[in-house]
């Protein structure tokens, strides 16, 4: 019976591979894809940096054993995914590397290298490779011509990189100090940094953590001063809220303090208070952290990339519902290999497969029922996981700082005097509940 | 705090070895014991219960194992449960009734002190099941003690339920052919007729429904014996007669049909209702011993009991940090309450979830196609698993998570199960 039980569980878990994965990697015609099918190599653990909210950081070792990350093995893997995709015939639409700090591991520096050379000739590619970094090769110069070289042979073979900077800003830097606390990012690191950006169009990815909140008016005012002096544009800061359980009540009146400065900095500073070009960036193009609760949505239940890709752990080939959830009895299964090829899935907890890709935000137990369920961003599985013990349910605190952030952008597009003109400028799915929450705020909160 | 429930660990061994009994009968369930009845007799369980759950306490149940064995000292304990839940009115235990001695004392000097009781007593039907089962003569002792039971409670002024637990396994379901079915019904109609007709006291009431045929949940369970059990439903229902399940699914309609489809109601309390006590919270006295590393030992080596996907030394770890509240640490409370309250409060998660799963079974013919085709039937059926087939407990050893239904229950009632009450009711 056990034989059988486990060959069932593994033939659900290979159909929803095929369906969900394969067949839009094979797929010609990527319109057909309801949303982005990508795939995010979760390649290590290994940073020089000690964030305070990471939760590589803080959970590294059960997440991703040091054990199974050795680089033979590592190498060794990717060249096994990428002949599995190369026999196969497919290419997901991106590639993601994810790791603690990539650029300064030479294996994982090596196995894009791969990637680009696997895929260089074929008529299928992946759109883009991205790495999120956190820019810790620009202290040594060799590394940073090493990557642009990387960089550019990605842009020859039609699969760029992109890379997206982690980098908190100077009035958050304890937020983000380096392991070893002889090295400090100082005026002349950040000038690099900025240039390094400018140079290849990318931009910043800073964390807004519950930590320093206080600083973060300064903060920006700083990043806004470096992207001036280095030409480039002030929307190139992907700003998001770490949802962790640590919120005070006093950082949650910072945040709000914050997001009502950057949305009038917009209004004054940027459109020159015009309405309708403020309205129309906030809502349909600019700052994360103010459109993520207005997002339309095309397909997928939740508002980050969760059902966007596939993530695999390189270091033992196990699908993981995330990065920040890979703990063991999360694990979906292992691709298995036959004759050092990938042959075959074998399955751990495939049940909760079809539970992560089908979910709405929406739907967790508490949002069922929240006022501001269709303008949260909702709960981080993993953070939810680390503070209640399960992945589904939301952290009280964070539902107190995303209450605060809506309501906040509510009254002070009020106090702007926007908020006539701002529905108009929402996504329509989104347009009724921002009236029914706009008209519960300004009516009834004071 | 919201509880009125608890469940308290009461015994750690027993005198017989059900075959589908999940508790390992090891030594150290003996050492274990040990320490159970320390914790009656200096009362600290009572106390752990108080800081976990509150004072505002009705219902108290006796598990663990056999709590007949420990029955003296828990009639000794009445005076002190009265004193720290004075809203204590029911007491419930779960017997083999192997022996009624120890039982008729305790009942006794509970209803002085104004608690009802309700015994819930493990009997699996005629011999041919129950003495497999259970123990040789169980379908003749087992019923002989219940009677003599009844009959030595003549007085008593609190009331007491008597009812039975028939337990099947699904090898039991499929030797039932027509005939052994008819003989099961029989046997607990004459059995019921006998007890009643002893019994002289109308504060004592047998529920003679409750030997509505229940599987043996959780298991390893497969599209076949999701076929298995369907056709064991659909042979009693032949006979006139009704399935636990059936029984389950009456209700679910009827609540509906009145608008009162209330999850909480519909499901065990378990976290929500109740906290289950032991040397810390559990989720339920299903999850007792599993803070103690033999009893782990013992339950993973003997997976054959264990029917669940993902029983190993991780998930042990992730319910022990999260599902094992600490008595003496208020916010260890508090989050596991609210993680318990999201899963019995809320259901969109868990339809959406169950519909998924389901749907995933049916593309690889592992549950009914039908649910492919008839979004309405499938809506129904993930609302009636949610509410009515869904167990904490089980899911979290199964999928890691209690807001997710594993695979093989979805199995065990989407093969025809599920249609084949449907067509009854109707
Ligand atoms: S605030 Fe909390 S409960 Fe409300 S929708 Fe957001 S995460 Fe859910
Ligand atoms: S349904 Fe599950 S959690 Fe609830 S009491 Fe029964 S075994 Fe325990």
């Amino acid at each position: 019976m056990t034989e059988e039980f486990k060959k069932e569980n593994d033939a659900v878990a290979e159909s929803f591979i095929k369906r969900y994965f394969i067949d839009p990697w094979k797929s010609d015609d990527r319109k057909v894809w309801e949303h982005s099918r990508n795939f995010e190599v979760f390649f290590g653990t290994k940073c020089p940096f000690g964030c305070k909210y990471c939760y590589l950081n803080r959970k590294g070792d059960d997440l991703y054993p040091t054990d199974i990350q050795r680089d033979d093995v590592l190498i060794a893997n990717m060249a096994k995914v990428l002949e599995w995709m190369k026999r196969e015939n497919m290419a997901p639409k991106g590639f993601l590397f994810f790791s603690g700090e990539p650029f300064v591991q030479e294996a994982c520096m090596k196995a894009i290298d791969m990637t680009l050379d696997a895929f260089a000739e074929s008529e299928k590619k992946p759109e883009q490779i991205t790495v999120p970094t956190g820019f810790g090769f620009m202290f040594y110069p060799e590394m940073v011509e090493r990557v642009e070289k990387l960089m550019e042979k990605s842009r020859r073979v039609g699969i760029p990189i992109h890379l997206s900077a982690s980098i908190d800003g100077k009035h958050c830097e304890p937020n983000r100090p380096f392991k070893d606390q002889t090295i400090k990012r100082d005026d002349e690191f950040y000038d690099k940094a900025f240039s390094f950006m400018a140079k290849w169009k990318i931009g910043a990815h800073p964390m807004i953590y519950s930590d320093l909140i206080e600083n973060w008016k300064d903060n920006w005012k700083w990043f806004q001063e470096k992207f001036l002096k280095h030409g480039i544009p002030f929307y190139k800061i992907y700003l998001l809220e770490v949802r962790n359980a640590e919120w005070s009540p006093d950082q949650i009146g910072r945040f709000s303090e914050f997001i009502d400065f950057l949305i009038e900095w917009t209004y004054e500073k940027v459109f020159n208070k015009n309405a309708d070009h403020t309205l129309d960036f906030i809502f349909n193009h600019g700052f994360n952290l103010l459109r993520n609760s207005f997002l339309e949505g095309d397909g997928r239940g939740m508002k980050c990339a969760l059902q966007d890709y596939m993530f695999l752990r390189l270091g033992d080939l196990a699908w993981v519902p995330c990065h920040r959830t890979s703990y063991d009895q999360f694990i979906f299964g292992r691709f298995i290999e036959k004759n050092g090829k990938i042959d075959g899935f074998s399955s751990d907890n495939s049940d909760l497969i079809p539970a992560i890709y089908s979910m709405k935000g929406e739907d967790m137990p508490y949002c069922e029922n929240c006022a501001i369920r269709d303008l949260c961003v909702q709960g981080c599985l993993g953070s939810q996981y680390e503070a209640t013990g399960d992945l589904f349910s939301p952290i009280p605190t964070v539902c107190e700082l995303e209450h605060v952030k809506v309501f906040t952008i509510i009254k002070t597009l009020k106090r702007l005097g926007l908020i006539d003109k701002a529905t108009a400028y929402i996504p329509e799915n989104r347009r009724k509940a921002f009236k029914r929450v706009s008209d519960m705020v300004l009516n009834t909160v004071n | 705090m919201q509880f009125t429930g608890l469940e308290i660990m009461v015994a750690g061994t027993c005198p017989l070895n059900c075959s589908y009994c999940y508790i390992p009968k090891t030594p150290g369930m003996d050492r274990i014991h040990r320490d159970v009845l320390v914790s009656l007799e200096d009362e600290s369980v009572f106390k752990r219960a108080f800081n976990l759950a509150g004072g505002g306490i009705e219902n108290i149940g006796f598990w663990g194992t056999e709590p007949a064995i420990v029955m003296d000292v828990l009639t000794d304990k009445i005076p002190t449960m009265k004193r720290i839940f004075p809203l204590l009115r029911h007491i419930s235990f779960s017997t083999s009734g192997i022996a009624a001695d120890p039982i008729i004392p305790f009942v006794k000097a509970a209803s002085r002190s104004g608690i009802n009781v309700n015994i819930q007593v493990s009997l699996d039907g005629p011999d041919f099941i129950s003495d497999v089962n259970r123990f040789s003569g169980a379908a003749d002792i087992v019923p002989n003690n219940v009677k003599k039971i009844v009959s030595a409670l003549k007085d008593i002024q609190a009331k007491l339920v008597i009812n039975w637990k028939p337990t099947l396994t699904l090898q039991n379901m499929k030797e039932m052919d027509d005939s052994k079915i008819r003989e099961y019904f029989d046997f607990f109609k004459r059995v019921n007729t006998e007890i009643i007709s002893a019994n002289k006291n109308p504060n004592i009431r047998i529920a003679e429904h409750s030997a509505a045929p229940t599987p043996m949940l959780p298991g390893k369970y497969t599209a076949l014996d999701g076929v298995a059990f369907a056709e064991f439903i659909r042979r009693v229902h032949a006979t006139g007669n009704r399935t636990a399940h059936t029984i389950k699914m009456i209700d679910f309609f009827r609540r509906t049909a009145e608008f009162k489809n209330d999850k909480k109601r519909m499901m065990c309390g378990a976290g929500n209702s109740f906290m289950a006590v032991g040397g810390r919270g559990f989720i339920c006295h299903r999850s007792f011993f599993f803070d103690d590393d033999d009893y782990v030992d013992a339950a993973i080596a003997g997976t054959d009991e264990w029917l669940v996907a993902k029983l190993n030394r991780k998930t042990v770890e992730m319910l022990r940090k999260w599902y094992m509240p600490d008595p003496d640490d208020k916010g260890d409370i508090e989050r596991y309450l609210h993680v318990m309250e999201g899963f019995h409060r809320f259901n969109k998660l868990a339809v959406s979830n169950i519909e998924a799963a389901t749907l995933e079974l049916a593309m690889v013919g592992q549950v009914d196609r039908e649910f492919l085709d008839d979004p309405v039937y499938l809506r129904l059926f993930a609302l009636f698993m949610s509410t009515a087939s869904n167990c904490p407990f089980e899911n979290i050893l199964n999928t890691s998570s209690a807001n997710v239904m594993p695979f093989s229950m979805i199995r065990f009632h989407g093969n025809g199960a599920f249609r084949e009450v449907i067509k009854t009711i109707r």
